[in-house]
């Protein structure tokens, strides 16, 4: 099969499931017992009112025409309007949507250097001392609470030693760098700002070196893992054999091998990263998606948390769908 | 470093200790000449955290009994001790005069008999007889947390045999496990234990930090955060169990059979769960609860939806395994019923699998519950709870009051580890082969 062939297919494949999401997110917020529109007034308002509310909001259709409208306008990019001033859900998502990208991308990357790091020195050190703290490091990694762990790391570096800022994104003194890219570190490199660079890394600190932390662990334990297993192998015995350093054989060989179950892993992981960043960016006041969503959860507003997490279902989707074409692409065998 | 005497030695000492009727962990701890010799300094370092660490443990468990608040601290913890001595001699018994498998069943059943008597009896009295509640609670910690005690005293007791053949992995296990029943001991005798009444706001300084009299410091609201700490783990241990209840009571079954038919349901129900299963399980735990609201079963009820998946993949991976096997081939041939060969010859091959699958859940569903509290989908607040405490803590984390969030955050993470380590040595020990070699 031709790469070209897998990747039709691969989205092919895809489209049930993105659908399939679609109406699971539906069936849980429109069909299951509990009226949003009811719910999101609390107290007793008047049936006027209420029927004004659903009119707007077109809660008073037939439920199944309700469900062709939601997916039709999902197609033309409207992800419905918030129940607490009729505003385009799309609109808060856009604006919002590349701090969440910043912070899932620089929290990413250091849980996956460090974990490869740690996994292969686990791994070359096996079964000492050191082996055995860095699997105890991955197991309690896994069990921290992200938002416990970023209120200790605030604690420590914004309010006893004073080096870090506690939240937000960027300095509100200062005006952060014009949108490019909306990523500010990306931004503020293309404008030639240093010094808004310099201060956008020291407010990313913080909030991906946290969620880079609870990341770390699952890497740490699948390099651990592939790399004893590729140092069985064949073709590190005979590189063995031809006298080859312990060092090129652990770097050019096993952990190249090692290197595709991991590429399979990020996509698992953004699942993960996502759910993570929510309450991450809860902790931080980060200006992403989870503080969009934290917000309309306290503000009861149905219809913009059932397009913000459809926003998730679809980026998920997306993310898990590229990854496996570079996986196809890099190892040829997965075509077959 | 230990000869190869001293090994031989070693062996000796545990053929003859295993033959004598009292075995287990204690004679391995109580100091037997030869013990203590040679032994690597990685081996001293466990023995002193093993020991150091129990002890402290029941000593602060005397200490909060001596000093609780409800005076019968004492009561209910010698009660507790003695049930579980009651229970460990029985075990024991048990073993050494029953011979007979009927028998050892027929005593199984009477137990669970005598289980469900005691709880029809404490809700009979309770709708019926109008005994006062306290009575049920006090009788409810006192049975409980014996029972909770003696699983503890038989684990380390019977615990030896699983160290000696399984070596880390089993002390792994054994370790998560021990947490855990230590946990679940805690909140169980917690409102007989407590120093102060963890509801009762300024008992104390508001925002003290730890001193002698509030040993972890009081909360914002002035109440005593230790006495919070330790009556805080019932409703996360409730939304665990609830929730893992119904996973696995919906996961294992639809795995089974789904994959063991086959063709389209097969298709069709696992469409479904990988679409669940690659969605983020904490956004799609959000959504559900705040469409269904405040309460223990609907969290617990929210966090199901999200790992019924979890259970669903592996069933169905050994099934499609196992199905093939001749054994199953050949019952077919006889015209076994379907429903025979799927309980008789497919579930036991399943069940190992899902009972990692369960340990690891449990630790989800912890910590999936407390990043629920944490963004206000929580229980209301009139119950105390470490991920209430921990989110109102956050609010004060501009003064700088560390503990605050320490020590709730720490009992979340220590619950969840021992989850963890359960689930990381049942994996090796139950389903060897997916860690072979390595």
């Amino acid at each position: 099969m031709s790469l070209k062939s897998y990747v039709t297919s691969r989205v092919l494949l895809t489209i049930p499931m993105v659908f399939l999401l679609l109406t699971l997110v539906f069936v849980i917020i429109r069909v299951m017992p509990g009226d949003p529109a009811l719910l999101h007034f609390e107290r007793h308002v008047s049936p006027e009112v209420l029927a004004e509310f659903r009119r707007r909001l077109g809660l008073d259709l037939p439920i199944w025409q309700q469900y062709i409208n939601y997916i039709a306008g999902l197609f033309r990019g409207d992800f419905g309007i918030s129940m607490q001033d009729y505003s385009p859900i799309i609109q808060h998502l856009h604006a919002r949507f590349p701090a969440t990208l910043e912070l899932s991308i620089y929290s990413g990357l250091f849980a996956v250097v460090f974990g490869v790091i740690l996994g292969v020195i686990s791994a070359r050190k096996y079964d000492t001392t050191t082996d055995h703290s860095i699997r105890l490091l991955a197991i309690v990694t896994y069990a921290i609470p992200v938002f416990f762990l970023g209120m200790i790391f605030q604690i420590i570096f914004s309010v006893w030693l004073r080096i870090l800022p506690s939240g937000l994104r960027f300095d509100p003194h200062y005006t952060p760098p014009p949108t490019i890219t909306g990523l500010y570190t990306i931004d503020s490199l293309l404008t030639g700002n240093i010094w808004a660079f310099g201060i956008s890394i020291r407010y990313l600190l913080l909030p991906s070196v946290t969620l880079g932390i609870i990341l770390l662990g699952i890497f740490i334990r699948l390099t651990r893992t592939n790399m004893l297993e590729t140092q069985q192998s064949d073709f590190v015995m005979s590189a063995k054999a031809r006298g080859l350093s312990s060092f090129s054989i652990t770097y050019r060989y096993s952990l190249k091998n090692a290197f595709l179950p991991i590429l399979t892993m990020i996509g698992i992981q953004v699942a993960i990263l996502l759910a993570g960043a929510v309450l991450t960016e809860t902790t931080f006041s980060w200006p992403g998606l989870g503080t969009y969503l934290v917000d309309r959860i306290y503000h009861r507003d149905y219809t913009a948390i059932q397009g913000t997490v459809v926003f998730f279902a679809i980026m998920v989707a997306v993310v898990t769908l590229a990854v496996d074409i570079l996986y196809a692409y890099f190892d040829p065998r997965i075509r077959l | 470093m230990p000869t190869l005497t001293h090994e031989l030695d070693c062996e000796l000492k545990l053929v003859l200790t295993q033959t004598k009727s009292i075995k287990g962990i204690f004679l391995q701890l109580a100091p037997i000449r030869g013990t203590f010799e040679g032994q690597s300094k990685r081996w001293w370092i466990i023995f002193i955290v093993i020991i150091g660490g129990s002890l402290s443990l029941v000593v602060s468990l005397i200490l909060l009994a001596i000093n609780s608040n409800s005076g019968l601290g004492v009561h209910v913890v010698t009660a507790n001790i003695i049930i579980g001595l009651i229970i460990l001699y029985s075990d024991i018994v048990r073993k050494r005069v029953v011979k007979y498998k009927l028998l050892s069943q027929r005593l199984s059943i009477l137990l669970i008999a005598g289980i469900s008597g005691v709880i029809a009896i404490i809700t009979m009295g309770l709708s019926i007889f109008f005994i006062p509640a306290a009575w049920i609670e006090f009788f409810g910690a006192v049975f409980f947390g014996g029972f909770v005690v003696g699983i503890i005293l038989i684990f380390l007791y019977e615990g030896f045999p699983i160290l000696n053949v399984y070596k880390s992995s089993g002390w792994i296990t054994i370790a998560g496990f021990l947490i855990v029943s230590a946990i679940i001991y805690m909140t169980v005798v917690a409102e007989w234990i407590v120093p102060y009444d963890p509801f009762t706001l300024n008992v104390g300084p508001l925002l003290g930090p730890p001193t002698p009299q509030f040993p972890l410091g009081t909360t914002s609201l002035g109440q005593d955060l230790l006495s919070r700490t330790i009556a805080g783990g019932a409703i996360m241990l409730q939304v665990a169990f609830v929730s893992v209840i119904i996973c696995f009571s919906i996961g294992v079954p639809l795995g089974l059979f789904a994959s063991y038919r086959g063709g389209i349901i097969d298709n069709t129900v696992s469409l479904i769960m990988n679409a669940i299963f690659a969605f983020p399980g904490l956004i799609l735990a959000i959504a559900i609860a705040a469409i269904l609201g405040p309460g223990v079963v609907n969290m617990a009820l929210a966090i199901a939806v999200v790992y019924i998946p979890s259970y669903f993949r592996v069933v169905r991976s050994r099934v499609i395994t196992v199905k093939e096997l001749p054994y199953v081939e050949a019952s077919v041939a006889l015209g076994g019923s379907e429903g025979a060969i799927v309980s008789r010859y497919i579930l036991p091959n399943v069940i190992p699998s899902a009972i990692v699958v369960m340990s690891i859940n449990f630790a989800d569903a912890i910590l999936v519950a407390a990043g629920l509290t944490f963004v206000g989908l929580g229980l209301p607040i009139d119950v105390p709870d470490w991920g209430w405490d921990l989110t109102f803590g956050s609010h004060q984390l501009i003064t700088g009051a560390w503990w605050v969030i320490t020590f709730p955050g720490l009992m979340i993470v220590i619950l969840a580890l021992g989850f963890a380590l359960i689930g990381e040595g049942l994996n090796e020990i139950l389903t060897p082969k997916l860690e072979k070699g390595v």
